[in-house]
């Protein structure tokens, strides 16, 4: 009988325990002063005249005009022209692009220097960012030349630039609209798959009579490989024949290289493995793909 | 001594449950979801910490008005505005089956500092009529030059967010967006944005370049 008052008071105990553990607590915010008046800058900044603010000023600039101009300007400000020459933001924005894998800005309709337009920088990153997301290639514009990733890759070749120079222009092109670049030259990830596509254009060019041509592959080899295919773990062999599995960086014409020598034979990897891509360049990263015989 | 046996049960049960009660979930029976989004695998779920609350920055409860004013639950006629379930939802099926995009209209600095895992960063001025590069973002939508106008039997599904009801830019992006000829039924409000998101706990992503 009094183990059972024991118990049932223990019981009672523990409840009015918990309940008063719960309601104690309050915790303070965390101490978020400095980010704070740095926001109360930006809202400011965002919808009026330009601050005192170090870079990103010219970009709040920008912002600043284009919110004036379309909310009516309620807070007067003095909204600087979009094309301000501010060289914070032009620093800025290159490493902003140069971490996105974009090169320089591009000009793309309007022959404005990259400096001077945070506009078509801003849409370069969107660009970048849209293609990233985006595992299918937007479609493409039928104005588009055919023959432009030609002309663009042999005048980046006679100007003696870098492959990752030549990367950098190739994706941003692409990613403009500029050039079409074959399905199965894009990446798992979605980029122009450079290497495979300037070691093919040196292979290509090899049975070329042109003697300048003959010369340009002469240095670039001296350069050194343009493809580091190296002796990497390539196809495990199973019972259905031999598998590859798709690795970060690679695509179709990459693969087709590795196992046939030469990215043309991408068909025949394309069509064994059909049940899986829907198109050469919707191959993935940890995909599976029979390499046929 | 069975009955003080089991009457210590039940107390340690009892004292004990505060515990079980830690379990924060989105879903009465969904703890996270793990979507694979680009070869990359991305986690939502929410903060455990029953006594988090959230940061200065989003607590604000009085912004200046105009230009950070309440806006009503539809952006525009015939566009559908959505809670938290149906972007995670939109994530899933949408964007990991390639036919969708979750946009981020607000600048990049805001971006940077934490989005909704997934999206992808088209600020509102990208698409303002003054953008004289906006048709090269158009076509990455999906949009195909026809004749004067554009062709948006290819273009993806949008679900666009910004800071949150208080936030103009996401509803000005959606209203240029429909000015050029988006089919509404292709465009999704989350009117929530940043301050519900982050209100309910849940997974903020810091893109790094």
């Amino acid at each position: 009988m009094y183990r059972l008052l024991i118990l049932f008071s223990a019981f009672l105990l523990a409840m009015a325990g918990m309940l008063f553990l719960q309601g104690g607590e309050t915790r303070n915010p965390r101490d978020l002063a400095g980010s704070d008046t740095q926001v109360e800058v930006r809202d400011v900044a965002e919808l009026s005249a330009p601050t005192n603010t170090p870079a990103p000023a010219g970009n709040a600039l920008s912002l600043a005009a284009a919110v004036a101009a379309a909310a009516g300007g309620d807070a007067a400000p003095a909204p600087a022209p979009l094309s301000a020459d501010d060289p914070a933001m032009a620093d800025m924005t290159a490493s902003v692009l140069a971490g996105l894998g974009v090169g320089a800005a591009p000009s793309p309709a309007a022959p404005a220097p990259a400096g001077d337009d945070p506009m078509a920088a801003m849409t370069a990153n969107v660009l970048a960012g849209l293609t990233g997301a985006a595992a299918r290639p937007a479609a493409a514009p039928a104005h588009s030349d055919p023959r432009a990733l030609q002309v663009l890759v042999s005048q980046a070749l006679r100007e003696g630039q870098s492959d990752a120079y030549i990367d950098i222009l190739l994706n941003e092109a692409a990613a403009a609209g500029r050039v079409v670049v074959p399905e199965a030259l894009m990446t798992a990830e979605g980029r122009v798959d450079t290497k495979t596509l300037l070691a093919s254009i040196v292979r290509e060019a090899a049975v070329a009579a042109d003697d300048y041509t003959r010369a340009l592959i002469a240095e670039a080899q001296s350069a050194g490989p343009r493809t580091p295919v190296q002796a990497r773990p390539v196809a495990v062999a199973a019972p259905g024949g031999k598998y590859y599995v798709v690795e970060p960086g690679d695509s179709l014409a990459y693969i087709a290289m590795v196992f046939y020598g030469t990215p043309a034979s991408y068909p025949r990897i394309f069509e064994a493995n059909r049940d899986k891509i829907s198109s050469p360049d919707r191959i993935r990263v940890g995909q599976r793909l029979l390499i046929p015989g | 001594m069975v009955r003080l046996l089991f009457g210590a049960l039940v107390v340690f049960v009892i004292t004990n449950s505060n515990a079980l009660a830690q379990n924060v979930r989105i879903t009465p029976d969904t703890n996270s979801y793990t979507i694979e989004l680009n070869g990359q695998s991305i986690t939502i779920d929410r903060i455990q910490d029953n006594n988090n609350t959230i940061s200065p920055e989003f607590a604000k409860t009085s912004r200046p008005c105009p230009p950070f004013c309440i806006h009503p639950i539809s952006a525009a006629p015939g566009v559908e505005t959505i809670g938290e379930i149906e972007v995670i939802d939109f994530l899933e099926k949408q964007v990991a089956g390639g036919t969708g995009l979750l946009i981020d209209s607000r600048v990049p600095e805001w971006f940077a500092k934490g989005t909704i895992p997934g999206s992808v960063n088209v600020p509102f001025t990208t698409l303002e009529p003054t953008n004289p590069y906006r048709d090269q973002i158009l076509q990455a939508l999906g949009a195909v030059k026809a004749g004067a106008g554009w062709d948006f039997s290819r273009a993806f599904e949008l679900t666009m967010f910004c800071n949150g009801p208080w936030c103009d830019q996401s509803p000005r992006a959606i209203r240029n967006l429909i000015a050029v000829g988006y089919p509404t039924e292709k465009i999704k409000y989350y009117r929530g944005g940043m301050q519900l998101w982050l209100l309910l706990g849940l997974t903020v992503q810091t893109p790094n370049a």
